[in-house]
C-alpha cells in the first residue's frame, strides 16, 4: 500500500514538472473562442480556474489579471457570459 | 240700435234676478258639509234638489279643494318625476363614479411609487447582513494506520494495526454570518459544527434502569468565530494606515489566518503551526492592518492578545498570551501576499493550567515533579517565512522554533496510546500486582511524556509548500512538506517527524474545490532501544515502583533499561478533499 502513496506523489511531482514547462506568459483570462466573429473580438472575461485563490471564506477571493474579484463576482460574470451566447449578442 | 241694446238689459237685470233668487234658493236647499254642498240632480230635467229621491245623483260643489285629477295625469305626472329623479340620480351617480375612477386612479398611482415597508426592510437588512458557508467534506483511506496529530479538531483515526481504515467526513461546517450596521462597524458571528468524543457513560433514568449514551460521535455546535471589529482604526494617521481594523472577541490570531491564505489549501491539510497544536482561534483582542504607499503595500501586521486556551477551551490561567506578525514586501505588493515577501512572527504565552494545578505528574511513575514546572513554564514560537506569490503559483520556505509548546497531547490529538491518556495505576508510589513496565505501549508512552511534557523542550521545525496552476486547465498542484523536531535538545529523538502533502487540486467553480491528495507522517528515526536512563535526564519517569503482588522480582517491579521500538508507526492516507465556500 505504501507503494501507491509513492505512486500518487510520483504522479503529481511529474504533473508538476509538466506544468512548470508549460507555464504561459499570456494574460490568465479565458479566450472567446468559438463565438461569432463579434464575440471572439469581445473582452474576454476572467474564470475563476485561472484566477489565484486569495482566501477562502464568504466570499471567497481570487485575484485575476492583477484585479481582485469575489466567486459572487466571478459567477455573476461567468453567468452573464453565457446568457449573452444563449442569445446570440 | 236702441232697442237691442235696451232688450239686452233687460235680459241682464233678469238673469241677475233669477241668479240672485236661485242663489238665495239655494243657500237653503243645501245640505252641511265641511268641504261644500251636496245637492242632488234630477238627470232628466237637471232640476237641483236639496234631498236624493229618484232619478237624481248627488253633486257636490266644492269651494276650497280641487277636483282630484286624472289618474292618467297622475300617472303621468309621477312618471315625469321618477324619471326626472332617476336621471339626476344616474347623473349623480356618474359623477361620483367619475370622482371615484380618478381617485383610484391617484391612489394607484401613489401605491406604486411607495415602497412597501418589508421591502425597505429587506433592502436595508441585506445591505447590512449577510451569511455564508463554508464546509470541509473528506473521504480518506488510510493505508497505515499511526500515532500523530490531528489535522482538523475532529480528525481522528484508529491506531496501529487498522490498516486501510477509510471514512468518509466532515472536517469542517461554517456558517458565517456577518452584520454591517454601518460600513466600518462588523460583526461577525461563526457557529461550527463538529464532531464529539469523549467517556459516554449510560445515564440512569429511574432507579433501576440506565440509557446508554449518545455523546460520542455526535454532532456538536459551537462558535468559532464572534467578534466585534472596527476598520478605521488609524484612518485618522493618513492613507498609508488606511484599512487597519481592530476586532473584539473571539477571534483569529495574527499569524496562521494569515498563513492558511498563504498557503491556500486549508481544506486539505493543515499550516505547520496548526498542524503542531497552535489554534487559529483564540479569545482577546487583535489589530491588523496594511502600511501602504501609491497603492501597494510595503507592510502588513497583525498582533494581539489573548486567551491562552483554544476558543473552544475554558481559560484556566491568570497571564494572557501576546502575538505578533510583521510582513514586508520590498518592491510592495498589490494584492495581499503578493510579490517576494518575508515575514516574521512570534508568539509568547503559557499552557493552559490552573495556578493551583502545579506541576503534577499524573501517572508515570512516582516522582511527583518529573516535569517540573510545567504548569508555570512559559511557551513561544517564532517563524521565519520567505515566501513569493503570483497569480498562477506561490511558494515558501518557513523556519520555527518554540519552548514548551509541543507536550504529548499535541503530538497524540489524532490519536495515541491508550496509556499515554490513561497510565496504569501501578505506575505510581503505590505499585501493584502487575508490571506497569510490560503494559503495551506505556514505555513509549512515559518515554513521550518524558521528552515533550518536561518544561525545557525545545522544538524546531522547516516547512516547505506551495502550489502551482496548470495552464488553460482548472486544475493546480498542490504540496506541503513539514519537518519536524518536537524536541531537538534529545539526541535521535525518536518522534522526530517529517510529513508530507502533494496532490492536484480541481477548481469546478467559484465556490466549490475538489482535491486528490495523499498525506504522510513519517517518522524516519530507525527503531534503535531508546535509554531509559537517557528519557529520564529530561524526566523522571522510569523508576522502581512497588510490586505487591507475590509473583515477580521484590521488592520492585524491575525498570527496563531501554525503550523497544522506540519510533512510532508511520501514518500514510489517499485523500479526496471537498470544499464549499459560500
Amino acid at each position: 500500500m505504501e507503494r501507491i502513496n509513492q505512486l500518487i506523489a510520483s504522479t503529481v511531482i511529474a504533473t508538476a514538472l509538466a506544468g512548470c514547462v508549460s507555464v504561459r506568459s499570456s494574460s490568465p483570462v479565458s479566450s472567446a473562442s468559438g463565438g461569432t466573429p463579434s464575440q471572439a473580438s469581445a473582452k474576454p472575461i476572467p474564470r475563476v480556474q485561472d484566477c489565484g485563490v486569495l482566501n477562502t471564506g464568504s466570499p471567497s477571493r481570487f485575484v485575476c489579471n492583477g484585479k481582485v474579484y469575489t466567486s459572487f463576482q466571478l459567477a455573476k460574470l461567468r453567468e452573464d457570459e453565457a446568457k449573452k451566447y444563449a442569445s446570440g449578442k | 240700435m236702441n232697442s237691442p241694446r235696451w232688450k239686452r238689459a233687460t235680459v241682464a237685470a233678469i238673469a241677475a234676478a233669477m241668479l240672485a233668487a236661485s242663489h238665495s234658493t239655494l243657500a237653503f236647499a243645501q245640505s252641511p258639509s265641511p268641504r261644500g254642498i251636496t245637492l242632488y240632480e234630477d238627470v232628466k230635467t237637471g232640476a237641483l234638489y236639496r234631498k236624493p229621491g229618484r232619478g237624481r245623483v248627488p253633486i257636490t260643489l266644492g269651494f276650497d279643494e280641487p277636483a282630484a285629477p286624472a289618474p292618467a295625469v297622475v300617472q303621468q305626472q309621477v312618471e315625469r318625476e321618477v324619471k326626472k329623479n332617476n336621471e339626476e340620480l344616474r347623473a349623480e351617480f356618474l359623477a361620483n363614479q367619475q370622482t371615484l375612477i380618478k381617485e383610484n386612479v391617484d391612489l394607484k398611482q401613489r401605491v406604486a411609487k411607495i415602497e412597501p415597508a418589508w421591502n425597505d426592510y429587506l433592502a436595508n437588512f441585506r445591505d447590512r447582513f449577510h451569511v455564508g458557508a463554508l464546509v470541509y467534506a473528506s473521504y480518506k483511506m488510510y493505508t497505515h494506520t499511526g500515532f500523530g496529530p490531528a489535522q482538523y479538531d475532529s480528525n481522528t483515526w484508529p491506531g496501529p494495526g487498522n490498516n486501510i481504515y477509510n471514512t468518509f467526513d466532515i472536517d469542517r461546517a461554517y456558517l458565517n454570518f456577518y452584520f454591517n450596521p454601518t460600513p466600518d462597524w462588523q460583526l461577525r458571528v461563526t457557529p461550527d459544527i463538529y464532531k464529539t468524543f469523549g467517556t459516554a457513560t449510560p445515564t440512569a433514568n429511574s432507579h433501576n434502569s440506565s440509557v446508554s449514551s449518545n455523546l460520542t460521535g455526535d454532532l456538536g455546535y459551537r462558535l468559532k468565530y464572534a467578534y466585534v471589529e472596527y476598520n478605521k482604526i488609524l484612518d485618522w494617521a493618513g492613507s498609508a494606515t488606511k484599512g487597519a481594523a481592530i476586532q473584539f472577541g473571539s477571534i483569529p490570531n495574527a499569524f496562521l489566518p494569515w498563513e492558511e491564505e498563504l498557503t491556500t489549501f486549508r481544506y486539505v491539510t493543515a499550516s505547520p503551526w496548526n498542524y503542531t497544536g497552535l489554534s487559529t482561534t483564540q479569545l482577546g483582542v487583535g489589530i491588523n492592518g496594511p502600511v501602504k504607499f501609491n497603492e501597494l503595500t510595503y507592510l502588513d501586521y497583525a498582533a494581539g492578545v489573548y486567551t491562552n486556551a483554544k476558543y473552544n477551551q475554558f481559560e484556566q490561567t491568570n497571564t494572557k498570551q501576546v502575538m505578533g506578525r510583521l510582513s514586508y514586501y520590498p518592491f510592495g505588493s498589490s494584492w495581499k501576499t503578493q510579490g517576494l515577501g518575508l515575514t516574521g512572527f512570534y508568539d509568547y504565552g503559557y499552557n493552559n493550567t490552573s495556578p493551583d494545578n502545579g506541576s503534577i505528574n499524573t501517572g508515570f511513575g512516582p516522582n511527583p515533579s518529573a516535569f517540573g514546572h510545567v504548569a508555570t513554564a512559559h511557551l513561544d514560537r517564532w517563524s521565519a517565512l520567505i515566501h513569493y506569490t503570483a497569480e498562477e503559483w506561490g511558494i515558501a520556505g518557513e523556519y520555527d522554533q518554540d519552548h514548551n509548546s509541543f507536550p504529548g497531547a499535541n503530538l497524540f490529538s489524532g490519536n495515541g496510546p491508550t496509556v499515554f491518556f490513561t497510565p496504569p495505576a501501578t505506575a505510581s508510589t503505590a505499585g501493584g500486582t502487575t508490571n506497569p513496565y510490560g503494559v503495551q505501549y506505556y514505555n513509549f508512552s512515559a518515554m513521550t511524556a518524558a521528552l515533550l511534557g518536561n518544561s525545557r523542550t525545545v522544538q524546531q521545525g522547516f516547512d516547505l509548500f506551495g502550489h502551482l496552476h496548470i495552464p488553460e486547465t482548472p486544475f493546480r498542484l498542490i504540496g506541503l512538506f513539514q519537518w519536524f523536531e518536537p524536541n531537538s535538545k534529545v539526541n535521535r529523538d525518536p518522534l522526530d517527524f517529517y510529513r508530507y502533502m502533494v496532490g492536484i487540486e480541481w477548481q469546478i467553480n467559484e465556490f466549490v474545490r475538489l482535491a486528490v491528495d495523499t498525506q504522510n507522517l513519517s517518522y524516519y528515526h530507525g527503531q534503535d532501544p531508546f535509554s531509559t536512563s537517557y528519557a529520564n535526564s529530561f524526566a523522571k519517569v522510569f523508576l522502581p515502583v512497588p510490586n505487591t503482588g507475590k509473583t515477580g522480582p521484590k521488592p520492585n517491579w524491575t525498570v527496563p533499561t531501554n525503550i523497544t521500538d522506540p519510533v512510532p508507526r508511520d501514518t500514510h492516507a489517499v485523500e479526496v478533499n471537498l470544499e464549499f465556500a459560500f
